[in-house]
């Protein structure tokens, strides 16, 4: 309920819902939905681990083309995005839209330098030789790291139409869950990511 | 355009409910844990950096400490910002049965392609 002299809806951080689990069917099909990703991206990092080391002649291998100093930054940056994200959540609940606005467009931002460093390390990769189709460890890791890159997309994409919702006042306190599904899936971006880094980049 | 929400039958003007500074105690702690996940990012570049106090890059040592941090990031991030913490626990049940479900998957994917034993990591040509 609305409190006036707290100025904001206090209570509207995870509502019992009138369904047989007691959760919004909206949210249980958004962690249904992450739970099937873990199987997808669990299939692309396995590829990418089969088939990590270029054969003979098939150009350059990891060794020779990951920029630690730069990856660890982009992975900060996606980090503390979550962080943009969940404060966009918390605003909302407690009804501050200004802020609500601030920490989407900051999370967006984030992302945004996240993907275009993407680019830059991609358009470096290719600057070495390593196209798509070049062996198949490029293959495997162009398709992980492109995948999780085109999620990212998709995240800042659903980041701004919850902003123009927003700005335009269609995106009142009781619909805070809808903040908070969208914010689900960002936090699993950056999970997905927490393994690629680990996993792809940082284990030999 | 129209700046104002519906709570019931009131019609409130959002520009009221803008910058409410009603203590909010999670806000705090979820910078304490951005601080814990940058602290443990750290640790990582740090392992990587330095392979040889893990007994050297590739090792079991080295391997361990890159994972425990990984898992030590991702629980961190499950528990807290996505809610799992506070949430009702069914929905932590149905994520973890997929995340647990696909690590069991490919692990015994990756042991058909003979990853684990020596000299592996051969694949399919």
């Amino acid at each position: 309920m609305f409190d006036p002299e707290v100025g904001a809806n206090v209570e509207v951080a995870h509502p019992t819902h009138d369904t047989n689990t007691g959760i919004s069917n909206t949210k249980l099909g958004m962690w249904l939905f992450l739970g099937s990703e873990c199987l997808l991206f669990g299939g692309l990092i396995t590829t990418y681990l089969v088939y990590k080391y270029p054969l003979e002649g098939q150009g350059p291998g990891p060794d020779q083309l990951f920029d630690i100093p730069f990856t660890s930054a982009s992975s900060f940056v996606l980090l503390m995005s979550s962080l943009t994200m969940v404060l966009a959540v918390s605003a909302i609940e407690r009804g501050d839209h200004h802020r609500l606005r601030s920490w989407l467009v900051a999370t967006a931002l984030l992302g945004s330098a996240f993907v275009a460093g993407q680019v830059y390390e991609f358009t470096a990769f290719l600057n070495e030789g390593l196209g798509f189709t070049t062996s198949r460890f490029s293959s495997a890791f162009y398709g992980l790291t492109g995948f999780h890159g085109v999620h990212v997309t998709v995240g800042i994409i659903m980041l701004m139409s919850l902003l123009l919702l927003s700005l335009r006042g269609r995106l009142p306190e009781h619909r805070s869950e809808t903040v908070e599904i969208v914010g689900l899936y960002w936090h699993f971006v950056d999970l997905v990511w927490i393994f690629i880094f680990a996993v792809v980049y940082l284990i030999p | 355009m129209a700046d104002t929400t519906h709570f019931g039958d009131t019609e409130v003007d959002t520009t009221v409910l803008d910058g409410a500074e009603h203590a909010y105690p999670r806000d705090r702690l979820y910078v304490k844990i951005a601080l814990v996940l940058a602290v443990l990012t750290a640790l990582e570049v740090g392992v990587h950096s330095f392979p040889d106090l893990f007994g050297g890059s590739g090792s079991p040592g080295y391997i361990a400490a890159l994972l425990i941090t990984m898992f030590a990031k991702f629980w961190a991030v499950g528990y807290f910002f996505m809610h799992l913490k506070w949430d009702n626990k069914l929905l932590s049940r149905v994520f973890y049965v997929g995340f647990i479900l696909a690590i069991l998957v490919y692990v015994a994917l990756m042991a058909m392609f003979r990853l684990f034993s020596q000299g592996g990591g051969g694949g399919m040509a």
